[in-house]
């Protein structure tokens, strides 16, 4: 848009978009960088004023205590196994859904698309104990599935509207040449509808993700002991145990984060070229 | 999916059943886990909010009925009508902020600079980083003792004499400090949201209006704000459902405290299930949760339909 503008006003532009992205970026970004520092600073530089902003040399005795003397990487599998479950599941069923709505008049269409709204108001706090009364008489406390269900509970009404406002923005007359073509329903929506919304699939999916990953309440309640903990609770146990000791804290914070981030840079290469191609497509 | 069952009919019936029933197909799975999961506990709690409930394993003690009981004591209750408008309050700051933030933040990343990609996964990771961590690096920023802002803010000169305690003073400030905790975790999803929004504007649009000769104010006028009108209500009132309901961050930071300085609703109905164990008036607390947000759903949904 701005390449045939003037050189000055060019200049001036960029450098408040600059400005403006660097303060913003340094704002959301200081809490992580600072967990990540204290992590790895030895125990004597910590409380050291003025600050020292980067750890050098680094030490990962903080990190060593946290593998060593706690379940950590327990907790860590067991994290992994509900979160994928709790994706795989919700975007697949939420993808149905949300086609379902954009695409069918039906009757009781707006009851339940309204339904899946009010829904998505339920306080977590309210549900917890009907629901854990229910996983008791389902005799699923204390198993991943108990936590998988409630988290897809929580995440396909949300899934299914974000998917459903993607699906409506793709024209119809794609797939109505698919359906003269003699595609099925579910065919147009796996040949031709799914690939077009790649960006809005990963962005939902990457939601739930980590929704379920850092989900706390529901972790706290259901499970019992300590092979079946996720990490949230895990760490926040931590914080009970010990008297507070920010190396290891922060260690065991950076460590509950950084696969999520990882994992999320890669989809955000993934998402970002998606988003351009559809825009270059059209 | 009919065919087998419907020689008689011929092809018009089957069709009309396969029209009629198919959109079903496509819903059902998401409608049983919703019905099974959420519903059907919403309504026993609902029950349970009329009872004095206690729960006990080991007694196996039933809810006893007590009709408005709860809801009556709800309305007396000093520390409930503290923290409904402690939640309102701290509601309206942080979806605001969230919202300023993030608006500026997409059309600042919607323009075309070098390194675009970089900061716009970089700016997602407050949103990633689980709750628990939040709390506990922000826990530290705040620290009293050796906390780095006020040790930032003693080496810029903002700071004499005594430290900040910012979470732990009984004032506004802890309120303050936890909002921007809040404001700072839910940038992020604002921020894509409506980056895809903008995204979703049709480049010829852009080069139409720039062919016209539009100014970028009437661009953002007559392009940006229709188009995202509908993903800014979604998103707006997603993020004040979230945030009305919020626990873990604010329970981790605070616990409520100091002197209720951010007892929010939904601490109150922990507190008052897992700590008090009054199941019942627990589910009273969470009942008027619930229909504050059917409040402002209804008003919500009047809003939109007006707009229309």
């Amino acid at each position: 848009m701005a390449r045939r503008q003037t050189g000055t006003r060019h200049i001036a532009q960029q450098v408040a978009i600059y400005g403006g992205v660097g303060v913003l970026t340094l704002f959301l970004l200081f809490p992580f960088l600072w967990m990540l520092s204290t992590s790895l600073k030895p125990s004597e530089t910590i409380f050291s004023s003025p600050p020292q902003w980067i750890p050098w040399p680094p030490t990962f005795a903080h990190y060593r205590t946290l593998w060593v003397e706690t379940p950590f990487a327990r907790f860590f599998i067991n994290t992994l196994v509900v979160a994928v479950g709790t994706t795989v599941i919700s975007v697949v069923i939420s993808a149905l859904a949300g086609y379902g709505i954009s695409r069918f008049r039906f009757r009781g269409d707006r009851l339940f698309s309204m339904g899946l709204i009010v829904i998505q108001m339920f306080p977590p706090v309210l549900l917890v104990i009907p629901i854990f009364i229910m996983m008791a008489g389902l005799r699923l406390t204390n198993t991943y599935a108990s936590l998988i269900i409630v988290y897809c509970a929580f995440a396909v009404s949300f899934c299914t509207w974000m998917l459903k406002g993607y699906f409506a923005g793709i024209p119809r007359e794609i797939e109505e040449m698919g359906l003269v073509d003699g595609c099925t329903r579910f065919q147009t929506l796996w040949k031709l509808i799914i690939p077009l919304s790649v960006p809005g699939i990963v962005a939902v999916a990457l939601f739930v993700f980590t929704f379920a990953w850092q989900e706390y309440l529901f972790a706290l309640t259901f499970i019992q002991t300590t092979e079946k903990r996720t990490l949230a609770v895990g760490l926040s146990f931590l914080i009970g145990f010990r008297e507070v000791s920010w190396g290891p804290l922060m260690a065991g914070a950076v460590l509950v984060t950084l696969p999520v981030v990882i994992v999320f840079m890669y989809f955000q290469k993934y998402l970002v070229y998606g988003l351009t191609l559809g825009a270059v497509k059209q | 999916m009919n065919q087998k069952q419907d020689k008689s009919g011929g092809e018009d019936r089957g069709f009309f059943l396969r029209k009629t029933l198919l959109p079903y197909g496509f819903i059902l799975p998401v409608l049983l886990v919703v019905l099974v999961v959420l519903v059907y506990p919403l309504v026993r709690g609902m029950y349970l909010s009329f009872t004095h409930y206690s729960l006990d394993p080991l007694l196996s003690q039933k809810p006893v009925w007590v009709g408005m009981m709860n809801y009556v004591n709800l309305m007396k209750d000093f520390v409930f009508r503290l923290s409904f408008k402690t939640t309102v309050l701290w509601t309206v700051i942080v979806v605001s902020g969230q919202y300023i933030i993030g608006l500026v933040l997409a059309l600042l990343l919607n323009a075309e600079f070098k390194g675009r990609g970089l900061f716009r996964s970089l700016i997602l990771i407050p949103w990633i980083v689980p709750s628990i961590a939040a709390a506990l690096a922000w826990i530290w920023i705040y620290d009293q003792d050796h906390g780095v802002l006020n040790v930032m803010l003693r080496q810029l000169g903002l700071l004499r004499g005594e430290n900040v305690a910012w979470l732990g003073s009984s004032t506004w400030l802890a309120l303050m400090a936890v909002c921007v905790a809040g404001i700072w975790k839910g940038v992020p999803f604002m921020t894509i949201v409506l980056l895809a929004g903008l995204q979703s504007i049709p480049v010829e649009l852009y080069e139409a209006s720039r062919i016209d000769g539009a100014r970028f104010r009437q661009v953002v006028r007559y392009i940006i704000i229709p188009h995202l009108k509908t993903i800014s209500a979604i998103t707006l009132l997603l993020s004040t459902i979230w945030t009305f309901n919020q626990f873990d961050m604010v329970y981790i930071m605070t616990k409520g405290g100091p002197a209720y300085a951010t007892h929010l609703l939904s601490i109150y109905t922990y507190l008052m299930a897992f700590d008090a164990n009054e199941m019942g008036y627990a589910a009273a607390i969470a009942g008027v949760l619930l229909v504050v947000m059917m409040v402002i759903m209804a008003f919500y949904f009047w809003v939109t339909r007006r707009e229309e």
